[in-house]
């Protein structure tokens, strides 16, 4: 049987890590290392490979969620990660300097596994100053012919990673 | 619903037109009646727009000839014993409306419309749909269980609120309830659709059983 699967991808310190702690059963397991770049600013370490959490159904069925390295330089285990993966969560920083930019590099990155199955996103670190709306959000996506569901969410916030997998499993089922 | 009803619109502008055509159309199932708009003068009720020239004396012109009349306007230019619409139009205004209408004569007869009487004239096929423009927020969808399914629905193609209670498995009313709760969020655009058969319903993605077992850990609804 292959591997039930779910892939959130996103930025460097967007709150991959952190989206997986929310959902999973299970203390995640990860690769990290410590960070040499200009993210050691924010945190002090950072995910190399991947990491991933564990979800248990009640027929003992095991759903992994992956988070994938968020750096540019590590996207060969993008595609690695990607293989088989049941639909993807972005999750974009609205506070980087060009997050609708960075929001593309993950849609085309992923272009194979979102066309072969489904996306949603999350906007996380909004407030109400934000430069980028979520509704700019939906305006970019609609003049590349793209529907999918924009949410804000608290990566540290079980509920709203909930909403997140909730909307995303819809998309697969009735979109 | 038991009987068949015309209305015409005096003095409205285009966008109030559109908005009382597509919201008569979406109440078509809660109505007493059913409702169609026509342009002919010989109608069962006339909407006129009191703010509009010659508005308030046409009204009082065709209540005189005892035509029945529902004014349509700001609050400060109404009465509050005549039957009214305020601005900006609302379903619930309109339902009670026409509701209260078909109360006050339903112990007559109506009189045949002419597409009564025409017998099996066709029903129009272009009917109003609701696509969403994005997902709506947390409030709206903790409200109605199942909502990410009508959210999914919507936001991949217009559809009619028939069409969206079908094909999600959720009742009619609470459909539309949810579709007017969106309205107001302006999180719902309506668009023209072709009202065809719907199709016979498909098996379930191969993953359906999985994610019922995960909303159900998750605690979704």
């Amino acid at each position: 049987m292959s591997e039930l699967k779910f892939v959130i991808t996103g930025t460097a310190g967007v709150g991959k890590t952190t989206a997986i702690c929310a959902l999973s059963d299970v203390p995640p397991v990860g690769t990290d290392a410590d960070t040499t770049d200009e993210l050691s600013i924010i945190k002090s370490t950072t995910t190399v490979a991947f990491d991933f959490g564990e979800v248990v159904l009640d027929d003992g069925a095991r759903v992994r969620i992956y988070g994938t390295p968020g750096q540019e330089r590590f996207r060969h285990m993008w595609e690695i990660i990607a293989e088989g993966a049941l639909g993807l969560i972005i999750l974009v920083d609205n506070s980087r300097p060009d997050p609708l930019d960075d929001l593309m590099i993950y849609m085309d990155n992923f272009k194979q596994l979102i066309e072969d199955t489904g996306v949603v996103i999350g906007v996380t670190r909004c407030n109400g100053s934000d430069r980028v709306s979520i509704d700019d959000y939906y305006s970019f996506l609609e003049r590349r012919d793209m529907f999918c569901p924009v949410l804000e969410a608290d990566p540290r916030s079980r509920e709203d990673m909930v909403v997140l997998m909730d909307a995303l499993m819809a998309m697969l089922e009735y979109a | 619903m038991d009987s068949n009803r015309t209305i015409s619109l005096y003095g409205f502008r285009d966008t109030d037109q559109t908005v009382f055509c597509s919201l008569l159309s979406l109440l078509s199932f809660k109505t007493n009646a059913v409702w169609e708009v026509v342009e002919d003068e010989s109608c069962d009720v006339t909407v006129v727009d009191v703010d509009s020239n010659q508005g308030l004396d046409l009204a009082a012109t065709m209540e005189s000839n005892g035509r029945k009349v529902i004014r349509f306007g700001q609050y400060s230019s109404m009465s509050t014993h005549q039957p009214c619409l305020h601005k900006p139009l609302r379903a619930a205004d309109i339902l009670k409306c026409l509701n209260s209408l078909h109360a006050d004569d339903s112990v007559q007869s109506p009189a045949p419309t002419a597409s009564a009487a025409a017998g099996d004239a066709p029903r129009q096929e272009t009917v109003t749909g609701y696509r969403l423009r994005r997902w709506p927020c947390a409030n709206i969808l903790n409200r109605y269980p199942g909502s990410s399914r009508l959210c999914a629905l919507l936001l991949k193609e217009p559809l009619t609120v028939e069409q969206a209670a079908e094909r999600s498995g959720i009742a009619p009313d609470l459909v539309w309830d949810f579709v007017s709760a969106c309205q107001q969020q302006n999180f719902i655009v309506q668009q023209a659709v072709t009202q065809a058969p719907e199709p016979v319903a498909e098996a379930r993605p191969a993953n359906a059983g999985l994610f019922a077992m995960l909303r159900s850990k998750f605690g979704s609804r």
